[in-house]
């Protein structure tokens, strides 16, 4: 993200791309499209962090990976979710979902802010 | 930034046409590393190719949002960050992970291998227990012979930096002889690259007290001894700097084994007193059980170094010495300085150092140096045998892979690679040569143990042979090596011939392959094996026929039915002539009237026992001879009977009589080596003879010849009779004599029956050990017997994998060309020019093999000489036979086959596909 990372955001990070792949198997850069389109730009991904996030959920088993032809016929590496990503995915945006709602509540209660 | 666009080359054409800029693509990779990826997923171009992808894309978007080319490439760098950076990162973490993901592929590679193996010979179970059994054998012999060659080669000596010890010895005439007092003395003042050196000599003591008598060998030696070897003693200490003083000397140091015998392993021993010959010494320490040197001692005593030892006798040699060599000092340079030091000595006093030399070896080759060649020869030979069973068994899989063409083309047909098919095959051959190493190193223990045994005289270090870590290791190398050797051919031929069976099974056949490459390679394994199988036969043939030699060498005395009883008595209640000679006098008497005594007599030191006793002497009548140049006699005193007990047949003149007594002119009897060597042109019957030593400080060893008698071989069947002189006992009365008894009768009950009246005589007298002289003669024989025994088991090995060898491939062969051979016969060949035309082939191969197994036996054989008796190392009789032999079992291994082939129906076999 273009705000500071912590390891907060880094987990968001992983759950965002694992929600990205939820549509189906993708490479990086629509990965990253995606996010940003989701959010109309307000979310950059740091493409820096984008693909050592995408080898830890690899290495984690929540993606899988294997080689194919994009859109424009050019080789391309794409990511699959996993029966196991899903899974993970599940509690943690669920997780995530209460979290910032109840932030939501806290930042909007009375008094506002002026 | 340039662009690194390759003129010609597709790939870039393609990137710069989809690139809308022509842009870097390394990350640090250089480029040529994608034609790597030939042997498998090559990390650093794929990271680099999914990074470049990601820029592209970038760049392609901003082109769209209206950047320029350049400029969308710049603000997709940018955006995207440090790519190099990023880039070496992600490389780390793939080659990480593919090394992991590679390591257990392979892991379960491996064991899937494994488990499609085994399943596989279970399939075929008379197969895979033929080759286990075979190979439990071959692999079996290789464990137990290397676990010989382990004990007695290979494992470091037991003394503390066994690589620093030397034996030293005194030389004469080149050949290794023993240390004199003074010699030895004058060696340890003058050497500098030796750090410290002791002597020890080793002799039989009656031990008495805390138990029945009994006789021990003993150990005389310097007070240094045991600082030199490095030894700790156990219990209290060993000896003290100024023990072997005079007046100091009678302190003794006990083995474990005695101490536990006879002091029960108390600690209280330590201090008390230990009567050895009559004379009491103090005992101060004990050893470890595991100290063993000189072997077999039971107790170890100071040398007493008075002036008879360090200045007077310099010609009397018995002592052996052993040195420790100064740090940083080679064997070379110790073997140099002795010499010199010997030379020095030599010129220094030419009377009694005449010949002399010194020369010093390692303790290693000094131990086990002469039985280094043979146990070589032995590993060689089993591994001979083992090489001939990897031979049969390889023809063996040849076979068998004609009928697994359909399962391998089907597994080509469906896409393993030929590398996987390759390991899969070689898993299996190593599979069947791990099991068949496991039941072998079972079997070695049994064989071990039986070796053990067998037990032949003079192998060092032989008791300690057992089955440990290193005999393991190696047995589980040599299965594995084993497993690849007979396995890689097969497996190369049937996995090389995987596409073009995938290839004909498609097009509709059934995988079938002709067997041409097959052929010559089975013809090459037959071809080796029987040359193999030759040079086993001719250096088993050669080993028996020099042991029949040695055996047949007539020992010049009647071994069979004859008994030894060795006696020792003590010089403190034996000390005159007198004594001793009534002592033997009425034992001699006692013992001829026992019951099934058929003779008795005495001889002071029996043939065949590795033991010399020789002495100078003078004749009467001839000039005096210079001390140096003098000649010796082997000395013995004997009773009147011994010739006819021992069958010593009288040459000339007259036997030893009894009234050859004290009183009576001295008298002695020579054998006919003397007579030759002392007395060529004269008659040596009248001659006088002084020996060069006093019994008792009183009698000399003198008398007149009076007859001459055979000769005896004493020192070995293999070595020349030496010159030998007997004196009557009653006139040289020696201490300790061994008395020999002709029975026809039970030999248990007469030896029970001597001991019982030598107790009679004086029970303090230890109960001597009774042996059978057929028993020594055949023990001095037991090493080469061992060997020739070995050695003839491997190549009888070697003959039967021969023999099935060639059944099983003509059989084979006959089964492949029945086609052709029905053809002939219904052409018309006769049934016994098909036999014939099976016979040639074979023989053909047979003759090839023995001549080349010949010649590289002949070469090899060379190897042998050192162990052969009475046989040249090219004994044609030898080679011939045993190429006779293996042809003949070459043709009567082809018969069956040959008989089957004859018996071809025509009709069957052209059906046949």
């Amino acid at each position: 993200m273009r705000s500071d990372t912590g390891d907060l955001l880094q987990g968001t990070l992983g759950v965002m791309i694992l929600k990205a792949l939820v549509i189906g198997p993708a490479h990086g850069y629509a990965i990253a499209r995606w996010v940003e389109q989701t959010t109309d730009d307000v979310l950059q991904i740091e493409e820096g962090s984008l693909y050592p996030a995408l080898r830890r959920l690899e290495d984690r088993g929540w993606v899988r990976s294997e080689w194919g032809l994009s859109e424009n016929n050019r080789r391309a590496r794409f990511y699959t979710l996993t029966a196991r990503g899903r899974a993970h995915l599940k509690t943690e945006a669920a997780v995530w979902l209460r979290y910032a709602g109840a932030v939501t509540r806290v930042l909007r209660a009375a008094p506002a802010i002026a | 930034m340039a662009a690194l666009r390759r003129r010609g080359d597709p790939r870039a054409a393609r990137r710069a046409r989809d690139r809308l800029t022509p842009v870097r693509d390394d990350f640090g990779a250089p480029r040529w590393r994608r034609y790597l990826r030939f042997w498998g997923p090559d990390v650093d171009a794929d990271v680099d190719d999914e990074l470049q992808f990601h820029l592209d894309m970038r760049a392609r978007e901003l082109e769209a949002r209206g950047l320029s080319s350049d400029d969308a490439r710049r603000a997709a760098a940018l955006r995207f960050g440090d790519a190099g950076r990023i880039g070496a990162e992600l490389r780390e973490h793939d080659h990480h992970r593919n090394r992991y993901l590679h390591r257990r592929d392979m892991l379960s590679d491996l064991w899937q291998d494994f488990r499609l193996a085994a399943r596989g010979l279970q399939r075929t179970p008379g197969f895979a227990i033929v080759v286990i059994a075979t190979l439990a054998l071959c692999i079996g012999a290789n464990s137990a012979i290397f676990s010989v060659v382990n004990a007695v080669l290979l494992r470091p000596l037991p003394f503390r930096d066994p690589g620093a010890l030397v034996r030293v010895y005194q030389t004469y005439q080149g050949e290794r002889s023993a240390f004199s007092g003074p010699n030895f003395v004058d060696l340890v003042k003058s050497t500098h690259t030796l750090a410290s050196a002791a002597a020890f000599d080793n002799e039989t003591f009656n031990v008495v007290g805390n138990g029945d008598p009994v006789r021990v060998q003993g150990a005389l030696a310097s007070a240094s001894f045991f600082d030199v070897l490095g030894a700790q003693p156990a219990v209290g200490r060993t000896f003290n700097a100024d023990e072997n003083d005079p007046g100091k000397t009678h302190v003794v140091v006990l083995s474990h084994a005695l101490w536990q015998q006879r002091f029960g392993s108390n600690r209280a021993a330590i201090g008390g007193s230990l009567d050895l010959d009559g004379t009491p010494y103090t005992i101060i320490g004990v050893m470890p059980a595991s100290f063993d040197y000189p072997r077999g001692m039971s107790v170890w005593m100071p040398l007493v170094y008075d002036t008879s030892f360090t200045v007077a006798s310099r010609g009397a040699v018995y002592l052996s010495a052993v040195a420790r060599l100064a740090p940083g000092v080679s064997e070379q340079q110790a073997a140099t300085e002795v010499a010199i030091i010997g030379k020095r000595l030599h010129d220094a006093d030419l009377d009694h150092n005449a010949k002399m030399g010194i020369t010093a070896v390692s303790m290693r080759e000094a131990m086990v140096g002469n039985v280094r060649k043979p146990l070589v020869i032995l590993l060689g030979a089993v591994v001979f045998v083992l090489l001939i069973a990897c031979a049969n068994i390889a023809n063996l899989l040849l076979a068998r892979s004609s009928t697994r063409h359909t399962e391998i083309a089907v597994r080509s047909a469906l896409g393993a690679a030929r590398g996987r098919l390759l390991r899969q095959l070689l898993t299996e051959s190593v599979l069947l040569s791990l099991a068949g190493g496991a039941l072998g190193l079972l079997l070695a223990t049994w064989g071990v143990r039986l070796l053990v045994v067998l037990q032949p005289r003079g192998i060092p270090r032989l008791d300690t042979v057992s089955i440990d870590g290193a005999v393991m290791a190696w047995t589980a190398l040599v299965a594995v090596a084993t497993g690849i050797i007979f396995g890689i051919a097969p497996a190369l031929q049937l996995s090389r011939g995987g596409d073009e069976l995938a290839q004909s099974l498609r097009a509709g056949g059934r995988g079938m392959l002709p067997s041409m490459g097959g052929r010559q390679l089975r013809r090459t394994l037959i071809v080796s094996e029987i040359a193999l199988a030759l040079v086993l036969l001719t250096c088993a043939g050669l080993m028996m026929r020099s042991f029949v030699r040695l055996q047949s060498v007539d020992p010049g005395f009647q071994p069979d039915h004859r008994l030894a009883l060795e006696i020792a008595i003590p010089d403190a209640t034996y000390g005159t002539n007198e004594k001793v000679v009534a002592f033997y006098d009425d034992l001699l008497g006692r013992l001829a009237a026992l019951p099934g005594a058929r003779g008795v007599g005495a001889i002071s030191m029996l043939p065949l026992t590795d033991n010399a006793w020789g002495f100078s002497f003078k004749v009467d009548g001839r000039p005096p001879v210079r001390l140096g140049d003098q000649q010796h006699f082997e000395t013995r005193a004997v009773s009147p009977d011994l010739y006819r007990v021992l069958g010593i047949p009288v040459k000339r003149g007259r036997a030893l009589l009894p009234t050859d007594r004290d009183g009576a002119p001295p008298v002695a009897v020579i054998n006919e080596a003397a007579a030759h060597r002392y007395f060529p042109s004269e008659d040596p019957i009248g001659k006088r003879v002084v020996l060069g030593f006093r019994v008792r400080d009183t009698t000399h060893a003198a008398g007149t010849i009076v007859g001459i008698v055979g000769d005896v071989h004493g020192f070995g069947l293999d070595q020349d009779a030496p010159p030998e002189i007997d004196f009557p006992y009653a006139q040289l009365p020696l201490s300790n004599m061994a008395i020999v008894m002709r029975t026809d009768a039970s030999a248990p009950a007469l030896a029970a029956a001597a001991k019982r009246e030598l107790n009679a005589i004086d029970p303090a007298l230890p109960m001597a050990d009774v042996r059978s002289l057929s028993g020594l003669v055949s023990d001095s024989i037991s090493q080469p017997r061992f060997y020739m025994m070995l050695l003839g088991l491997f190549a009888a090995i070697a003959l039967l994998l021969a023999a099935i060898g060639v059944a099983g491939m003509m059989s084979f062969a006959v089964a492949q060309r029945t086609r052709e051979i029905g053809i002939r016969i219904a052409l018309g060949a006769n049934r016994g020019g098909v036999v014939r035309l099976v016979l040639h082939e074979a023989m053909r191969l047979a003759v090839i093999g023995v001549v080349i197994g010949g010649l590289v036996a002949v070469a090899l054989s060379r190897a042998m000489a050192s162990l052969l008796f009475g046989v040249g190392v090219r004994d044609p009789a030898t080679f011939s036979v045993a190429a006779i032999v293996l042809a003949g079992v070459a043709f009567a291994a082809t018969l069956l086959p040959a008989r089957r082939a004859a018996s071809v129906d025509p009709a069957t076999a052209l059906r046949t596909d």
